[in-house]
């Protein structure tokens, strides 16, 4: 199968699948305890009122009939309305997922090379000290919440050795560049403030980290189980006996092939950062998606929280994408075994 | 192969030395960086450089929008953003404020307020009467606000009879309608028209500007909206055309609400990091002690019109036995309590805080276990009170509070009453109280009066019409105590007023459908180089939500 075919094939499974996401959620979302029009017109706005709010929202319809307003809507790029922020849920979406984006961006490059660079050398020491010491990381990494390490990575870094910010954005007396794509890093570079895109990356990185460590140390582990596996194969071997150099066998024979299986983990890992980051924005005072998230979903704010599953859900679907992409990219045999040819 | 070795360490070294050359260089880069930045950076939007700053923590969303917001952080922005008709005094009486004098109907039912003139709103335009009946028929439109439940019910029209004077008419008479209008924020006619959507709910009002309203505002009080990032920060700046006056000599030049409540730990970093002036309230006794005991920062508190109640749901068995609850109040270890979990606040001695007027002190319940089980010798459940599993449903959101349940429980297990302990988060919490089968047996909530008027209090918390809010677990729906009430709203002589409150409350303390635990203070950490007078001086606090918070009156001197 040729690579086009195999990308358009799993696009269409894409739309299949985020058909199915909205259906699930919308669903879930309105069998959740709590009235929303009562939750949007206070608790204790009278009784008319609620209903008028109701009929707003159009919540007096039957599930199928909201189903397809929303759907109808969601063609014209109108997300809905929110009764916690009180406008368009596309508006909200658009203000703060850029800032999400480029925080979870961030993290997928520290997650994707620290799993990398720390699971080639356990894999290449296996069964010696460095893979020992990285064991004993994995496992604290992978078992503690991304919050608590944000809240560990700030108590040090912040507040005893002061060398990063505890929360925000921007340093006082650091002005907000121009909003372009609403991304602070990318704003900096468009209006050529190199200061504020440093400034910027600064506080990103306590926040990044602390997003990153638990999925790194995890697809450290992949890797590094792919070497050891791979590390006795007779071609390895055989390389080898040829005389070949130990970068060339390393690099090319033996971390190639083994980091298959990783790709695909890290590679979801990547897209799952986004709803990892609810609480780490919440600590870091990060004004993103996923923090808002946090108050929509207190709030049972219905559309609000319909789009905020969908945009992670399409997110993740992309990833998926990518990473079946490069993983075919990798191993041709996996387009083959598709079509059994 | 030797070459080929010898090759490859020379090009190690020489990668080896490039590579401690650049980290090297990035270190020193980033320690210079780092090192000629200023102060720690905080949070929210960046002040002016020579603003007094004073960064105030709230919980979120914060709407300034007077016709929509009505919770607690909502009003503690828009006392300072916004002037109200009448202004509310810590004795609990009521001051002219934006209107200057006002004359009541002989019958109760028209209110003639004169309005002050040469206020200015933020735009520059002139307050007159018609932006004040703007306001207030806004209010009931909208009807999310205070204008849906507070005077809905009451206010039968509003219209400026000329540019200095504005009419109210009520459908019926209402005693504290006069206090309640500390809760009329005025909003700028003018600007609101320029800036509605049409089509919007409110027909040919469109959408009443709620929307831009999200993020601006039309006020006139002591501060202007400078910025408002939704859940992020509402950030307020001096106005130095206000009317009033009243800036203490140092008082903030501007004032950036933040939304801190979810995380304590990050709340504490920003409070040594000196990236907050002021906390929330809603932080725990162990959090605030270990603030008091930080350099610079301190724990205060001020009185505040809130009562947290257990209440009792009359209607489900066999709490519809008063003899029960009267058993269960004996059972409570109120003092146990107080010094254990709660030592920041005051025991509850009514069924009204005591810091607002017309509460009197009527507790008749103590922990006394031999009058708990005196009490539930003579219910109709003495025989076979074992088999009742009493639910007391706990929000998760307050962890003390299962602190104190407990304390109840186990109490109450020694004279044989079983109660049962659920986890019910606030969502839930508001559905199921909304009907008399689903409420649980006990509900625990704390609840603030909205004005200064006990009557009104007393309306929202124990009326039928309140039944199904979560103001009244209780379901009580008792006749007797409906018309009392309502027979004291609407007795306009506040003496005579207050006299039938005081018979209200020693009524409800018979009849026991709630048992009374603390009356609430606000406690919070507060910088030392922030002087806040109504914590300093209690009689300066104006015990009314929002009230606590007038930003003008504070002294901010940085370090």
């Amino acid at each position: 199968m040729r690579l086009s075919t195999y990308i358009a094939k799993r696009a269409v499974y894409i739309i299949f699948s985020l058909i199915g996401l909205s259906i699930l959620v919308f669903v879930l979302a309105r069998v959740l305890p709590g009235d929303p029009a009562r939750m949007a017109a206070g608790e204790r706005a009278p009784e008319w009122v609620v209903e008028q709010l109701r009929k707003q929202l159009k919540l007096d319809r039957p599930l199928y009939e909201q189903y397809f307003y929303w759907v109808t809507n969601l063609l014209r790029g109108d997300l809905g309305y929110s009764i916690v922020s009180r406008r368009s849920v596309t508006v909200d979406v658009l203000e703060y997922l850029p800032a999400s984006l480029e925080l979870i961006g961030l993290a997928a490059i520290f997650q994707i090379t620290g799993a990398l660079i720390l699971g080639a050398i356990a894999g290449y020491f296996s069964y010696k000290w460095p893979d020992n010491l990285l064991r004993i990381f994995s496992y604290i990494g992978v078992s503690i919440p991304a919050f608590v390490v944000g809240i560990l990575l700030q108590l040090i870094f912040a507040w005893w050795l002061k060398i990063f910010p505890a929360q925000g954005v921007l340093s006082p007396g650091v002005s907000r560049p121009p909003r372009v794509t609403g991304m602070y890093t990318i704003d900096s570079l468009i209006a050529g403030r190199f200061d504020t895109f440093l400034d910027v990356l600064w506080h990103m990185v306590l926040p990044a980290l602390a997003l990153s460590i638990g999925s790194m140390m995890q697809d450290a582990r992949i890797i590094r189980s792919g070497m050891v596996e791979n590390k006795d194969k007779e071609y390895i071997l055989l390389a080898r006996s040829q005389g070949m150099p130990e970068r060339l066998v390393m690099f090319k024979y033996l971390f190639k092939p083994s980091i298959i299986p990783a790709v695909t983990v890290m590679g979801l890992d990547a897209a799952a950062l986004l709803a990892n980051a609810f609480l780490v924005e919440t600590v870091y005072y990060w004004p993103g998606f996923s923090k808002l998230g946090i108050t929509l979903m207190l709030n049972k704010d219905l559309n609000a929280i319909v789009a905020l599953v969908l945009v992670i859900g399409i997110i993740y679907a992309i990833a998926n994408v990518i990473v079946d992409v490069i993983v075919a990219y990798l191993d041709p045999r996996i387009r083959f075994v598709e079509t059994g040819e | 192969m030797k070459i080929l070795i010898n090759r490859s360490a020379i090009t190690k070294i020489q990668a080896a030395v490039i590579a401690i050359i650049i980290l090297v260089a990035v270190v020193v880069g980033v320690y210079f960086y780092i090192t000629t930045q200023g102060p720690q950076p905080g949070p929210g939007p960046t002040p002016t450089p020579t603003a007094r700053v004073v960064r105030v923590g709230n919980a979120w969303p914060i709407y300034l929008d007077p016709a929509v917001g009505q919770d607690f952080a909502s009003q503690r922005a828009q006392v300072n953003v916004y002037d109200p008709l009448v202004w509310p005094e810590p004795n609990g009486t009521i001051s002219p404020w934006v209107a200057e004098s006002w004359s009541i109907s002989a019958n109760g039912l028209v209110y003639t307020f004169k309005i002050r003139q040469g206020i200015k709103f933020h735009t520059g335009r002139i307050l007159t009467a018609y932006d004040v009946a703007f306001s207030m028929n806004r209010c009931l439109t909208i009807g999310v606000g205070y204008g849906g439940f507070l005077w809905s019910p009451f206010v039968q029209s509003a219209y400026a009879i000329n540019n200095t004077h504005v009419q109210f008419t009520l459908k019926k008479t209402f005693g504290p309608f006069l206090a309640s209008l500390i809760r009329l924020f005025i909003v700028d006619r003018q600007e609101i028209m320029a800036h509605i959507k049409t089509p919007g709910p409110y027909g040919d009002f469109g959408d009443y500007a709620t929307d831009w309203m999200l993020t601006h505002d039309a006020g006139s009080g002591p501060y202007k909206v400078k910025e408002i990032k939704l859940q992020d920060y509402v950030h307020v700046e001096k106005f130095e055309d206000y009317w009033a006056g009243g800036f203490a000599e140092n008082a903030p030049t501007e004032v950036i609400f933040l939304p801190t409540a979810p995380i304590p730990s990050t709340q504490r970093t920003m409070m040594l990091l000196k990236q907050l002036e002021v906390s929330d309230q809603w932080q725990s006794q162990e959090w605030l002690d270990d603030m008091d005991a930080q350099p610079g920062i301190s724990k205060k508190s001020q009185p505040c019109a809130a009562e947290y109640y257990y209440m009792l749901n009359t209607k489900r068995p066999p709490l519809d036995d008063v003899h029960v609850r009267k058993a269960l109040a004996y059972c409570f270890d109120y003092e146990t309590a107080m010094e254990t979990i709660y030592p920041r606040f005051t025991q509850a001695r009514s069924c009204l805080p005591m810091s607002l007027p017309g509460a009197i002190d009527c507790q008749i319940y103590s922990y006394n276990l031999t009058k708990a089980t005196e009490e539930l010798q003579k219910s109709k459940y003495a025989a076979n009170i074992s088999e009742y599993t009493i639910e007391f449903h706990v929000m998760p959101e307050v962890p003390e509070r299962m602190r104190d349940a407990m304390l109840l429980a186990s109490e109450a297990a020694k004279i044989g009453i079983n109660i049962q302990l659920v986890s019910t988060p606030w969502l839930q919490y508001i559905e199921i109280m909304s009907n008399p089968d689903t409420c649980p047996h006990i509900t625990c909530m704390a609840i603030s009066a909205y004005f200064p008027d006990a009557a009104f209090m007393l309306y929202t918390k124990y009326h039928s019409s309140s039944a199904g809010h979560v103001d009244q677990g209780e379901w009580l729906l008792d006749p007797t105590l409906d018309a009392m009430i309502e027979d004291a709203l609407g007795t306009l002589e506040e003496s005579a007023r207050l006299q039938k409150v005081a018979q209200i409350q020693e009524y409800i303390m018979e009849i026991c459908p709630t048992i009374f635990i603390y009356d609430w203070y606000i406690v919070e950490a507060v910088q030392d180089y922030v002087y806040i007078p109504s914590f300093e001086d209690p009689s300066q606090a104006i015990p009314v939500e929002g009230y606590s918070t007038i930003c003008r009156t504070w002294s901010v001197t940085p370090p």
